[in-house]
């Protein structure tokens, strides 16, 4: 949904608690949202189990009538929470956190799309895995969500500029990874 | 690094990249609503319109200051619907004319269908030609009039251009062919009928009036017919490709319907290079200064000359229209429509110009030379047996 407008009509109906709205929302954000916490865990299983929890978690948050400035700041938020708590749950239980890399995460998903992807997507992903989550997080927000600055400076609680700065710096990093 | 861009955006459908299973995404969905709909509110009390209220106001209260008061009055005195319904009720200039296009944008952004957005968009379209008769009639001030109508119609060329792009969007996207369908079927009337109205409101104006809005009009009367075209190579593009939800018999009838109106616009461009050719044979500045304005340069033919031959081009290629429909070729009969129409448009254009020339040219001598002749009937003989038009329109009469 490229409208603007359109987009804070269906925040405002979200807010006030109409379903078929935030079905709609789901639609809108679960692809992105999922896309952030894929890179940030060990599975998709995870990943998948994870990005349900945010929609859940959001949608409580609005029955409870809790305060929502910034919806699209706000899912990132309960996102990137929903990871913290994993990894924080997992350490507590004294289990080791698998140092799994994109590239094991890619092994376990659809095969014959592993074979196709091709040297070159390969090397790009393999340079995603090296970077750090910062870097990794805006360079999937810009370039895989295609979200514009304005927006990954409200999920990143960060200024245009600041945003501008560290994803010409991110970029110069993938790029000098990938060479 | 543009390379890396390209490898970058390659990732976003590629499930190793981190995009969801579509199966996933719907079962999940599925879970998610069965899990919030019991808690959902079914009703609200600030009914669907609240929420253009809402919006509307905080987002245009600091642009709109003196109407976003005087609206915050009556929506006090009268509530949101009523606000509304005195806002429909408004004209181009109108305080209230801004409340009544942002709540129709606000429609719009609302509507997640393409081809529903697409009849909405020419019900928009039907709304502005009634405010254009509607200022016609009611406005008394001829300055106010000719402002106002001019403002008409360029929103109604403006609009319908938006409902031609999106309807060639969703032809060419769309997997629902039965809705584009619909959806193209509704423009192809509509356009006919908005035209007619646009043609039928001009003839109601005042003759300054009409001078003055003259292009405005014809660009509003041009969109519409491109639009409509459009639609019309959608429907015969989609019943050639097999479409059954559309009979042999109608595309005929709309392909015939469309050369009928082509053909009134090509009488109505005939009278306008007559009256043209009767001012400028009229006229009494020099031969040598009208030469001057006839003429391109000193070597081609007149100006006016090539707009006077223009009607009786595009009579010949609405007859090969015609050809063609009577063979069942559908697609090139259209094609040819389109032609004839450009044909038509093109001379109309030259008449506006020449016509502002000669207003603006100060009369010196007396000439009794004639520069050129008139178009008679005899010129726009249609070989078709199907004799269409009956009465001419014209818009400068």
């Amino acid at each position: 949904m490229k409208n603007p407008l359109g987009k804070k009509i269906l925040f405002l109906q979200v807010k006030n608690k109409d379903k078929e709205a935030f079905g709609r929302f789901y639609d809108l954000y679960v692809t992105r949202i999922y896309r952030f916490i894929f890179f940030k865990v060990s599975s998709t299983a995870e990943a998948q189990d994870l990005t349900s929890e945010v929609f859940l978690k959001l949608w409580q948050h609005i029955k409870d009538d809790k305060e929502i400035s910034n919806i699209n700041s706000f899912v990132y938020a309960i996102a990137r929470n929903a990871v913290i708590d994993l990894y924080r749950h997992k350490s507590r239980k004294d289990t080791s956190i698998e140092d799994s890399s994109l590239a094991d995460i890619a092994d376990n998903s659809n095969p014959l799309e592993s074979q196709a992807i091709g040297s070159d997507l390969g090397h790009v992903m393999k340079g995603l895995d090296e970077l750090k989550d910062e870097y990794r997080e805006i360079i999937v927000l810009r370039y895989l969500d295609e979200l514009s600055l304005n927006e990954i400076a409200e999920i990143l609680n960060k200024s245009n500029g600041s945003v501008r700065v560290l994803l010409h710096r991110a970029t110069k990093a993938l790029k000098d990874v990938v060479k | 690094m543009k390379k890396l861009l390209k490898n970058l955006k390659k990732l976003q459908n590629l499930e190793v990249a981190g995009k969801p299973q579509d199966s996933w995404i719907s079962e999940s969905k599925e879970i998610l609503m069965s899990q919030i709909r019991p808690q959902a509110t079914e009703n609200f009390s600030a009914g669907e319109g609240g929420y253009y209220f809402q919006y509307f106001f905080s987002v245009f209260k600091v642009a709109m200051r003196p109407v976003g008061a005087f609206m915050l009055v009556l929506f006090v005195m009268l509530g949101y619907s009523a606000t509304i319904s005195v806002a429909n009720a408004s004209l181009p200039g109108d305080m209230l004319y801004p409340i009544k296009t942002a709540s129709e944008k606000m429609q719009l952004a609302l509507t997640f269908e393409d081809d529903k957005k697409v009849q909405m968009q020419m019900g928009f379209v039907g709304r502005r030609v009634d405010e254009l008769q509607q200022i016609v009639v009611k406005v008394e001030n001829n300055q106010d009039k000719a402002r106002k109508v001019s403002d008409a119609a360029k929103q109604i060329s403006s609009d319908v251009n938006v409902v031609k792009e999106n309807l060639t969007k969703i032809s060419l996207a769309s997997a629902d062919q039965v809705n584009v369908m619909q959806v193209a079927k509704d423009v192809d009337t509509k356009t006919l009928q908005v035209g007619q109205d646009i043609v039928q409101a001009t003839e109601k104006l005042p003759q300054d009036v009409k001078v003055e809005v003259a292009k405005d009009l014809h660009d509003a009367i041009n969109s519409t017919d491109s639009a409509g075209t459009s639609a019309l190579a959608v429907i015969v593009n989609k019943y050639e490709k097999g479409d059954v939800t559309i009979s042999d018999q109608e595309v005929t009838t709309r392909v015939t319907d469309r050369i009928k109106s082509t053909e009134e616009n090509i009488a109505g461009a005939v009278v306008e290079v007559n009256q043209l050719i009767i001012d400028v044979n009229n006229s009494t500045s020099s031969l040598a200064t009208m030469k001057g304005i006839l003429t391109a340069d000193k070597n081609t033919t007149s100006t006016l000359a090539n707009a006077a031959s223009q009607p009786v081009v595009a009579q010949k290629i609405i007859d090969q229209a015609k050809d063609l429909l009577g063979q069942k070729n559908f697609s090139s009969a259209v094609s040819k429509i389109a032609e004839s129409k450009d044909v038509v448009a093109q001379a109309v254009s030259t008449v506006q110009s020449i016509t502002n020339s000669v207003q603006n040219n100060a009369p010196t001598s007396t000439s009794t030379e004639t520069i050129i002749k008139p178009l008679s009937s005899d010129n726009i003989v249609s070989t078709s047996t199907t004799r269409t038009s009956e009465t001419t329109k014209s818009i400068v009469q």
